[in-house]
């Protein structure tokens, strides 16, 4: 399992912030977890994602156990 | 000394503690076209009066409280004003910046800076009513907090509203080092004035007045005003982001991005970072957003402490009381936040402090008994500093002069005495460089805040060291000229494009965050001619509100250079108490120890990147401004 965490506006305006997917590739984890979340596809590709604290590679395999942040940009303080 | 120019009241005013005596400062308008206000007019200020040879603690130690020309013209954000000095935290040019509203009463009492001398023999507040000044005994609010301070002067002067106020707590009467000035919920947290206007034995200053600030084009302010209030509602960080999650909302990204102080600076990233998140302050303790007069980003926080609203806390404190010190209890965040605001202490160097001496006592160096996660007892030690009781007394100190004493220099997370803010440079090296080689010390804000730049705006890459000088400077010299108008620094959020921000995967905005590093080139040569700046860009804003609001003529390169002039000046000042290079230094741990042991680009490589730096600024290799470039920039 993959535990997919959201921040920011994202979580502030869906109200979820977190879900567990079952996915290999970027592909996948973007279906299921626009699937699970609600939060449209469109939105989830305009986000920041970093899986293991890495920001997401090309075409990154996941691995069972990886933990996806979903952001998006913020700016200072 | 009456101005031609719309903005300004016309007078500056010095007041000396010691005769009492109130006098008019020489100031003219051929020094506003190059000063404009603000910190760069104290800098000035400070420039023609600081020998090298002044302490903090002394009577030739000048206090100039400046605004600038759109402070009081209805401009966005422009209830700023700044604290300038020498700090007794660093020794060397303080300024410390605050969003309360004692910049706006001070204009309307008919002043554009008040500079403060001397030393009063015996515990005084001052109340200033238009042309009048009067002393009055402090006795009886001495000890106060800063809270219960302002209300009782409320209480004395009658004035339930339209008044400004600056107070001390019990930090500044202290000579904590690292004392702030509150004026209402705002604070002047950083570089210790607090402790300088304390020792001053100057509990608080009162001002109200009658006077309007005169405006040269007041339908353009006007219309100016609302198309740039609208820019500002429509950006997705000036009118999304920040009034929903406030500053509080860098904690995950930077957490997502190693940036995140953690243990200290030895890791960035915290485990337990969700627990003190912005977003998690939003959805379990927010009452509301606020903000200063005239804001509509409106980034502050109200909570509720002990049953009352009060404000909530910024960024740098939730990321310096939580996983800096190993804390996850929001709860004691905003507990403490509020306790450090009423006992008039900086949240930044007070817990990077307490963060130090953790370190120190779990290497023995220090054996003060506290310790990381173990936070029961800290709201007594707050109170021990701000009264300098039992060890409170060394860590009032910082840990600057606590590392002098005992030892662990490599983790005391300051650069020239100041406590560094909450981001870890080692995962955005543009940061490092400019905490090191910032004019007040260890601040992110003067030191450029490439941050902003290196992953928390635009996604530029934070290891590389190419083009970070150069980007440097530029933000150095346009927030110190933002700052000087009298607006906050967040306006210039504005500047980044909303299409960056809100397509961060599109081919366009990869294309430019890649581009960005390779264009230092550009900046050099912008800064070296700055004529051919010859225009005001739409979103820079402030050139043009400026025209409308004074009535002088203005560019962007005419704005870059009076910022460039008032960073010079800072430095020239820093130099004459004996700065050079060898203070533009970082602690050992960012510089030589990689956050990641597996990638060895993980730590800051200052040497290269402060070599570039001075030349990009036309320093010497010491990184001294030479009589050359002072003369160029009419400083000398």
């Amino acid at each position: 399992m993959i535990r997919v965490r959201f921040f920011g506006l994202l979580r502030l305006d869906t109200g979820v912030k977190e879900v567990t997917v079952n996915a290999k590739n970027m592909k996948q984890l973007y279906t299921e977890t626009a699937e699970k979340s609600g939060i449209d596809l469109k939105t989830l590709k305009g986000c920041n994602v970093f899986i293991n604290g890495k920001a997401k590679k090309f075409n990154q395999k996941l691995n069972d156990g990886d933990e996806v942040m979903f952001l998006v940009p913020s700016c200072g303080g | 000394m009456v101005s031609q120019y719309g903005g300004y009241m016309g007078k500056v005013v010095r007041l000396d503690l010691s005769t009492r005596k109130v006098s008019e400062y020489p100031w003219t308008d051929r020094q506003r076209e190059l000063y404009i206000g603000g910190k760069i007019m104290a800098a000035r200020i400070l420039f023609d009066h600081l020998t090298g040879a002044e302490t903090a603690y002394s009577e030739d130690n000048w206090l100039v409280i400046a605004t600038g020309p759109l402070t009081g013209t209805g401009a966005p954000s422009s209830a700023r004003f700044d604290i300038s000095g020498l700090s007794p935290q660093t020794g060397i040019v303080a300024s410390s910046n605050c969003g309360g509203s004692f910049g706006y009463y001070l204009k309307k009492a008919g002043y554009d800076a008040l500079i403060i001398s001397g030393k009063c023999s015996e515990r005084c507040w001052i109340e200033i009513r238009d042309d009048e000044f009067l002393f009055h005994s402090a006795e009886d609010i001495w000890g106060m907090k800063t809270g219960e301070c302002q209300r009782a002067i409320k209480e004395k002067t009658g004035i339930k509203t339209k008044l400004g106020m600056i107070v001390i707590g019990p930090a500044g009467e202290n000579l904590v080092k690292y004392a702030s000035i509150i004026s209402d919920e705002r604070a002047a947290g950083r570089t210790g004035m607090g402790a300088a206007l304390g020792w001053k034995n100057i509990k608080a200053i009162a001002v109200t007045g009658s006077k309007e600030v005169p405006i040269y084009d007041k339908e353009g302010t006007i219309e100016w005003c609302k198309s740039w209030f609208n820019y500002l509602k429509a950006h997705p960080l000036t009118g999304k982001q920040m009034p929903r999650v406030g500053t509080a909302g860098l904690v995950s990204p930077m957490q997502a991005r190693g940036l995140l102080s953690t243990d200290n600076y030895s890791k960035g990233t915290y485990d337990d970072f969700d627990m003190v998140s912005g977003e998690t302050l939003a959805e379990d303790y927010l009452v509301r957003n606020q903000g200063c007069l005239t804001c509509p980003i409106r980034c502050g926080r109200t909570v509720k402490v002990q049953g009352q609203n009060v404000k909530g806390p910024e960024l740098e404190t939730l990321g310096l009381l939580g996983g800096n010190i190993h804390n996850n209890d929001m709860q004691k965040i905003l507990d403490w936040n509020y306790e450090l605001d009423e006992l008039g202490m900086d949240t930044i160097s007070c817990a990077n402090t307490i963060a130090w001496a953790m370190e120190a006592n779990e290497k023995g160096i220090w054996n003060c008994g506290l310790e990381f996660g173990k936070t029961d007892e800290l709201s007594q030690i707050f109170d021990d500093i701000a009264h300098r009781r039992g060890i409170g007394d060394e860590l009032a100190e910082g840990s600057k002069r606590l590392s002098d004493k005992y030892g662990g220099k490599e983790f005391a997370m300051h650069s020239k005495g100041l406590e560094l803010a909450a981001y870890e440079p080692r995962r955005a090296v543009g940061q490092g460089l400019g905490y090191a080689v910032s004019n007040r010390g260890g601040c992110h804000l003067n030191g450029g805040y490439l941050v902003v730049l290196e992953g928390l705006g635009l996604d530029i890459d934070p290891q590389t060291p190419k083009g970070k000088a150069d980007f440097t400077m530029m933000f150095q010299d346009l927030m110190e000229a933002i700052s000087a108008s009298g607006q906050c620094l967040f306006t210039s959020f504005g500047v980044l494009p909303a299409f960056l921000i809100e397509k961060p995967n599109h081919p366009v905005s990869k294309l430019v965050n890649k581009a960005i590093p390779h264009l230092g080139w550009a900046i050099r040569i912008a800064n070296k001619f700055p004529g051919i700046l010859f225009f005001n860009l739409p979103i820079i804003h402030h050139t043009t509100m400026l025209q409308y609001a004074t009535g002088m003529k203005m560019n962007l390169g005419k704005f870059m250079r009076i910022g460039e002039r008032g960073y010079n000046t800072e430095r020239s000042i820093d130099c004459k108490f004996g700065i050079s290079a060898k203070n533009d230094k970082l602690p050992k741990r960012l510089t030589d120890v990689p956050q990641d042991p597996k990638d060895p680009s993980t730590k800051v490589p200052l040497e290269k990147m402060k070599k570039t730096y001075y030349h990009a600024r036309g320093w010497s290799k010491d990184g001294i401004p030479g009589e050359r470039l002072l003369k160029r920039l009419k400083v000398i």
